[in-house]
């Protein structure tokens, strides 16, 4: 235990499930006080999980990731544990809602733009660093929330607009699950880009 | 500074935000040039439209340079240097201004190319409402600068932009939605957020007043951006707020009342008449001009059409000058006076993504020949959906041709529509006529219950 | 190379010391890191020395005016620095590299010199001579163009250093700048200072007893926050016995001195 959280302290992640909590929280209550459905609009489920996967994005780096690839731990093993760790965070955090009177549902939608939106924010941590790793889940989640963006019958738009498709669609699923695979392949074998070590500030 | 500006350019990201901008609201404009096509002012509400994902993604561009002293542990160094904060940030504030109002302006120079080739009128206001676009961008900018100064972590650039994406996007739509309910108008203040969700009519503008308050309100914002990017001291920090309350506090009185339906105004020049006088005479709107030898050939064979049949037929045609409000489809307000009787009134085609007019959607003629039985008749009230059909079978009558069947005609409507020109033709033709001419002076003044007649009832 | 020389540049001195320092305490978050110091520097080049935690750093970011004496008296070219006075004119005449040298890891090694050289007001016409002139004298001259980010841990110091004389200071402070230089590059450096020293006020801190033996005119020994000794690199050799630990004459003398003070305080 010691050593696990030890590790959890070295990647920040007390910080980030803070952030994420407090995130959730905020949107939770602001629907519960100012909506009369039950059921948080699909494109602010998106939104939130958004916020929370970027509260959770330092985690993907340590504060020296060259000295942590030296260290002799199953590296790829641990990073897969833990992107899988987060989604379940994540999803396990939005799921708390589901017994209150402002629901973020179905679970299908809620682990869909998870897994989504991890995946591409691990993709992007694996080519570009983690400190940049957040362009692509945020341009597409902005691009998804326009009002002309919206649930389709055509393929295009359905993958275009895979995070406010509704639950049954499949293949808003499969792409999402696309990025998720993709993501933790990346990640998990390759980890973060290697740059020449330098005396500036590491990113996070 | 001229140098360090040209650093800045070259080596910071404020580049790399306005292109990433640039490329993907100028993707999603062109994915509908429908839109705007050969219509400059629609153009430049449709760029103001884009700012919906452009500002959340200035806002987290410019936390992420504002971020950049601190990633890079450049204080200690910069600390013991003589030019004071608030000049320093310039060059690095003015870079990012230069690119995201390129980033804006190039984006309306690409959406130009589907304007200008058939566009005849240039409304002056597109400037302005252009200008306050790109305006708005700089605020956005130099905000998300501060915010990147203030709290230099990771998560404050994507946590930016999805609160701003809430409060420019979400929340306008859901404040005006929650108003529609009580009857109220929407709030002033949603008109502060530079985005136009709703969009303008082809006839109308957007206020010179909304423009002015807009500008002044975003300057505000943008110079309470910049002073808290200098700002050193705590009470640098609370003047800097200043500016940007004190320009709420003055522009949205300044605004006009009712939110978005209160900034599109009609443009008269825009409804000025463009006419064609080689044979029976046509008009459009001059905004419309493009569409005019497009629709020249249709409307002449309608009018020949008519001619031929109708005593009293009409002998020019003139396109309607009436405006759907986004609030009130069913409602739309007629501009000016009555049109002349002896003038057809007929609505422009679909405007394709050339700028001309496209027919593949809707086939023009049998429109145009239902137009006789038609006029602007503004919040006049209509038999609905009924006066539809009867002026189906009227067109029908016209060309001696049974109707056409429309794909969104229910059954029941579509047996109505048959039965009707069935028991039109099967009239006497002075008897048809005599009807079809009554029908038409009625709708003339604006009364569609004769036409109606010629339909069998609701259950036949 | 040529270049302008303002009025302000051949108007004499008017003070005595470039850095003047009396009962000096300054702050390293809670701890008082300078503690009564009293210095006194004219033009030259003066090794600062001291072990770990002596408050050398601390001195230095308060000479290079980033934090505020907490007491005490500091003038810097004969102008009182304190909290509220504006110390524009000072900074004009200060080059400082730090213990942690930031720099902007995109710009080319020409373009952050000349953004240093912008933030210490520099007169425009001067700045594009002054860089390739600082970048020569640092031997950069060949990576002038590279990104900063490009550039290798010596290298960096070694635009720290670029950075810090662009604008010909009167006083020039050094924060342990021959960290990661190698041996050729030490001599190298050594020269520069001994340039450096004619005209202004140049203070090194670092842990090479040998460094400073060769390369200074002048010796600055501070412990826990005070001075503990000053003197010429021949005197500190005189001061250490056969007894005392070190390979070279000035370690010894540096070992001496030190023992001497602890014995002292600890009486």
């Amino acid at each position: 235990m010691r050593w696990l959280r030890l590790y959890l302290r070295s990647r920040r992640v007390p910080l980030a499930l803070g952030l994420a909590t407090a995130a959730t929280a905020l949107v939770w209550a602001l629907w519960l006080a100012y909506s009369d459905e039950r059921t948080v609009n699909a494109r602010l489920v998106s939104l939130t999980v958004m916020l929370a996967v970027a509260a959770f994005t330092p985690t993907l780096g340590g504060a020296d990731d060259a000295l942590d690839r030296t260290a002799s731990v199953n590296w790829p093993v641990r990073r897969a544990a833990h992107l899988l760790l987060t989604a379940s965070a994540i999803t396990g955090l939005l799921l708390l809602s589901t017994v209150t009177d402002a629901r973020f549902a179905p679970l299908t939608v809620v682990l869909r733009d998870t897994v989504g939106i991890l995946g591409l924010t691990a993709l992007g941590a694996a080519l570009l660093g983690p400190a940049r790793s957040w362009i692509a889940p945020l341009t597409w989640t902005l691009v998804t929330i326009l009002p002309f963006v919206g649930p389709s019958t055509k393929l295009r738009w359905q993958v275009a607009g895979w995070l406010v498709q509704p639950a049954g669609s499949t293949a808003a699923t499969v792409f999402a699950a696309l990025l998720a695979v993709a993501g933790l392949v990346a990640y998990a074998l390759r980890g973060l880009p290697r740059h020449p070590a330098v005396e500036t500030a590491p990113d996070h | 500074m001229i140098r360090i500006v040209g650093t800045e350019l070259r080596r910071s990201s404020a580049a790399a935000v306005a292109l990433l901008s640039l490329l993907v609201a100028t993707a999603l404009l062109l994915s509908f040039p429908q839109g705007f096509a050969g219509r400059w002012m629609q153009l430049a509400v449709s760029a103001r439209m884009m700012l919906m994902l452009m500002w959340p993604l200035a806002l987290a561009g410019g936390a992420w340079l504002g971020r950049r002293d601190a990633r890079s542990r450049v204080g200690e160094l910069f600390a013991s240097t003589a030019r004071p904060r608030w000049q320093r940030v310039l060059p690095t504030a003015g870079a990012l201004a230069i690119t995201l109002v390129g980033a804006y302006v190039l984006m309306f120079l690409v959406g130009a190319a589907w304007v200008a080739p058939t566009a005849r009128y240039f409304p002056i206001a597109t400037i302005a409402v252009t200008a306050v676009g790109a305006l708005s961008l700089v605020a956005a900018g130099w905000l998300g600068m501060a915010a990147g100064r203030a709290v230099p972590r990771l998560v404050t650039a994507p946590a930016l932009a999805v609160v701003a994406v809430a409060v420019v996007g979400l929340l306008p739509d859901w404040m005006s939605a929650s108003g529609l309910d009580g009857d109220t108008p929407d709030p002033t203040a949603l008109l502060l957020s530079p985005v136009f969700s709703r969009g303008v009519d082809d006839f109308q503008t957007v206020a010179a007043r909304v423009n002015l308050t807009q500008a002044l309100w975003l300057a505000a914002l943008a110079a309470t951006g910049l002073l808290l990017l200098g700002a050193v001291r705590r009470r640098a920090v609370a003047l800097a707020v200043l500016p940007a309350m004190l320009g709420g506090a003055v522009a949205v009185p300044l605004m006009p009342a009712g939110g978005y339906d209160a900034a599109p105004v009609l443009d008269p020049s825009a409804v000025e008449l463009v006419c064609d006088d080689d044979g029976r005479q046509v008009c459009v709107t001059r905004v419309h001009a493009a569409l005019l030898p497009d629709v020249v050939g249709p409307v002449r064979q309608a009018l020949a059409l008519m001619a031929a049949k109708l005593p009293d037929a009409p002998t020019r045609a003139i396109e309607s000058r009436e405006i759907s409000t986004f609030w009130e489809p069913q409602d739309p307000v007629r501009i000016g006076p009555k049109p002349p009787a002896d003038a057809l009134v007929f609505a422009n085609p679909l405007i394709g993504g050339t700028g001309r007019a496209d027919f593949s959607k809707e086939p023009f003629l049998p429109y145009l020949l239902t137009a006789a039985w038609q006029r602007d008749c503004g919040d006049e009230a209509e038999h609905g959906g009924d006066a539809h059909l009867a002026r189906v079978v009227a067109a029908a009558w016209l060309t001696g041709q049974p109707p056409v069947p429309e794909v969104w005609w229910q059954p029941e409507e579509q047996a109505r529509v048959e039965a009707g020109y069935r028991a039109l033709t099967a009239l006497p033709p002075d008897e048809q006529l005599r009807r079809m001419v009554a029908a038409r002076d009625a709708a003339l003044d604006c009364r569609t219950d004769v036409l109606v007649s010629i339909l069998p009832g609701e259950t036949p | 190379m040529m270049r302008a020389v303002s009025a302000a540049e051949t108007a004499p001195t008017s003070y005595a010391w470039a850095v003047h320092a009396e009962r000096l305490v300054v702050r390293a978050g809670r701890h008082l890191a300078v503690n009564g110091l009293d210095l006194a520097l004219g033009t030259g080049v003066h090794g600062l020395l001291g072990p770990n935690g002596a408050g050398k750093t601390t001195l230095m970011r308060a000479l290079a005016t980033v934090v505020d004496p907490a007491d005490g008296r500091l003038s810097l070219l004969g102008e009182e620095v304190t909290g509220r006075s504006d110390l524009r004119r000072v900074r004009r005449g200060l080059g400082y590299l730090p213990q942690h040298f930031g720099f902007y890891p995109r710009f080319t090694l020409r373009e952050f010199v000349e953004y240093m050289a912008w933030l210490k007001e520099m007169p425009k016409a001067v700045i594009p001579g002054a860089v390739q002139r600082a970048v020569e004298r640092v031997g950069l001259a060949d990576r002038a163009d590279s990104r900063m980010k490009t550039l290798s841990g010596g290298m960096l110091r070694r635009a720290g250093i670029a950075q810090a004389i662009v604008n010909d200071p009167q006083v020039l402070l050094l924060d342990e700048p021959t960290v990661g230089l190698d041996p050729e590059q030490r001599l190298h450096f050594r020269e520069l200072l001994r340039e450096l020293g004619v005209d202004s006020c140049v203070l090194v801190s670092t842990h090479l007893v040998e460094d400073v033996a060769v390369a200074c005119t002048d010796v600055v020994l501070v412990n826990e926050g005070r001075l503990v000794w000053q003197g010429s690199p021949a005197q500190l050799a005189e001061q250490g016995g056969t007894g005392d630990a070190g390979d070279s004459a000035a370690e010894r003398g540096y070992s001496a001195l030190l023992r001497a003070h602890r014995a002292q305080v600890t009486a």
